[in-house]
């Protein structure tokens, strides 16, 4: 049911909160190994998306499937193929980066938490800070540390929400690099981003949302359309409206 | 991981946040013990009938310390958004209302063991049944938590939560607390409490019952 393989598949998915309309009627399937960026204004529905991806919203029509299973009806096994980072940390201020990490090892089911810490935390360079309270952890810090949290398990989707901001160039180039090295063969990465630059600077794939639709669904491969001025000139006429 | 394994994680963990800050023990301990003191100065500590105001003393501390660390269970949860770090993992729902529920008891116990001898000492007290008043304790505190953790859930995204909660909780817990009362003041030598047993009887059954509604709305209660 749940094999290596983990496929997205989202077939007319609309969510609304009361009168808001976050996504309407949204289609989209992802392969295992894509690299996906997904832009779009504030307001677009990027942040929902990756909730219902996530199993954190339920959409109010259609269905997410992820590796063929509806995730609604998602088991343990399901979840913990899933990576997820959301707008905060989701990591305890007042405990120590390595209490945070232990903790989230031992909820996914990982036999051996230490050697699984210890080895997230040398893929983000994080060492140093192990044993540091959260919350006097810088913000590049705190999102390495992050990071690590949502791939401690090494799930097969990993759902990444803005991870850019807030960060300095240094931190935005090494995140850069920590994205590239996540990209595998059969893992999915679905990132939300502002900066189209940043998506022209790896992933293969862009989909632009506006006012919960894909407005735009493009592969980065350098041909076809100007995506810089196509994913603007979407900007400009949704702020026209 | 099991629903009791991923909930002794989760209560492991809030365990370790509350070794750090104190927070829940701290100023709810300290509050419930303040009760008690007050209210050996206003009540007669002789005389028929002071086992009955003495058990109302006691779950006034009780059911205030237990409200004051309900606030903080699901506050924790919110900074950081860490209650979504819980709903991705595959723990399912009903392991964080568990995990959530059994730190809240352990918290309580740990001020209620503290409070109970003060209690006894400063109200010159002799309770005829040590056994009952233990169980007493243990079934009221248990239904009045197990309410309070699915509504502190229910309110943690609510503006205002720390008035909210209480307003939630205290009538729906309004059974339990007149069964431990009573349960406490027969516990306590006092005259007119009657059988025990049925007191007890009414809180094992509203513990199990509210045990039961909560797991089975939990889940709603966390979904988007």
């Amino acid at each position: 049911m749940t094999g290596p393989e983990a496929g997205i598949l989202l077939d007319r998915v609309s969510k609304t909160f009361g009168p808001q309309v976050a996504l309407a009627g949204v289609d989209l399937e992802i392969e295992p190994g894509s690299y996906v960026a997904v832009m779009g204004a504030n307001g677009s529905g990027k942040s929902t998306l990756l909730k219902v991806i996530a199993g954190l919203a339920a959409p109010t029509r259609g269905s997410v499937r992820v590796a063929g299973v509806d995730m609604r009806r998602a088991g343990s096994r399901l979840r913990a193929m899933v990576g997820y980072v959301g707008h905060a940390s989701m990591l305890y201020p007042d405990l120590t980066a390595r209490e945070n990490l232990t903790f989230y090892a031992k909820l996914f089911g990982l036999r051996d938490p230490a050697p699984a810490v210890e080895e997230a935390v040398a893929a983000f360079d994080v060492e140093r800070a192990l044993d540091r309270q959260v919350r006097t952890l810088s913000r590049g810090t705190k999102q390495r540390v992050t990071l690590a949290r949502a791939l401690l398990h090494q799930p097969k989707v990993v759902l990444l929400d803005e991870p850019y901001t807030g960060l300095d160039e240094a931190a935005a180039v090494t995140l850069t690099t920590l994205l590239d090295d996540l990209h595998t063969p059969g893992r999915i990465l679905l990132v939300t981003l502002h900066d189209v630059a940043r998506a022209m600077s790896g992933p293969g794939r862009l989909v632009v949302l506006s006012a919960g639709r894909v407005a735009l669904d493009v592969p980065l491969d350098g041909r076809g359309v100007d995506v810089a001025e196509t994913y603007h000139s979407l900007l400009r006429s949704e702020v026209a409206s | 991981m099991s629903l009791i394994g991923s909930a002794l994680v989760i209560a492991g963990k809030d365990l370790r946040l509350e070794s750090k800050t104190r927070d829940v023990v701290g100023s709810a301990g300290l509050f419930g013990l303040l009760v008690i003191v007050v209210a050996s100065f206003a009540f007669p500590t002789w005389g028929d009938g002071r086992e009955g105001v003495a058990a109302g003393v006691l779950w006034i501390a009780f059911a205030f310390a237990a409200l004051l660390g309900l606030g903080r269970s699901f506050a924790i949860e919110k900074e950081e958004d860490c209650l979504e770090g819980l709903l991705v993992s595959p723990a399912p729902a009903e392991a964080i209302f568990l995990g959530k529920l059994v730190a809240n008891v352990v918290f309580t116990a740990a001020i209620e063991i503290v409070i109970l001898p003060v209690f006894v000492v400063l109200l010159s007290l002799r309770p005829s049944d040590v056994a009952i008043l233990v169980a007493a304790a243990f079934l009221g505190t248990l239904g009045l938590l197990t309410v309070g953790t699915l509504f502190a859930a229910m309110a943690v995204n609510t503006r205002g939560r720390e008035s909210i909660l209480p307003l939630l909780v205290m009538p729906v817990s309004v059974p339990v607390m007149i069964a431990a009362v009573k349960a406490t003041q027969s516990a306590l030598g006092g005259q007119g409490a009657g059988d025990v047993f049925p007191w007890m009887l009414l809180m094992l059954g509203y513990d199990v019952l509210f045990l039961m509604v909560a797991l089975a709305t939990f889940p709603q209660v966390t979904e988007e």
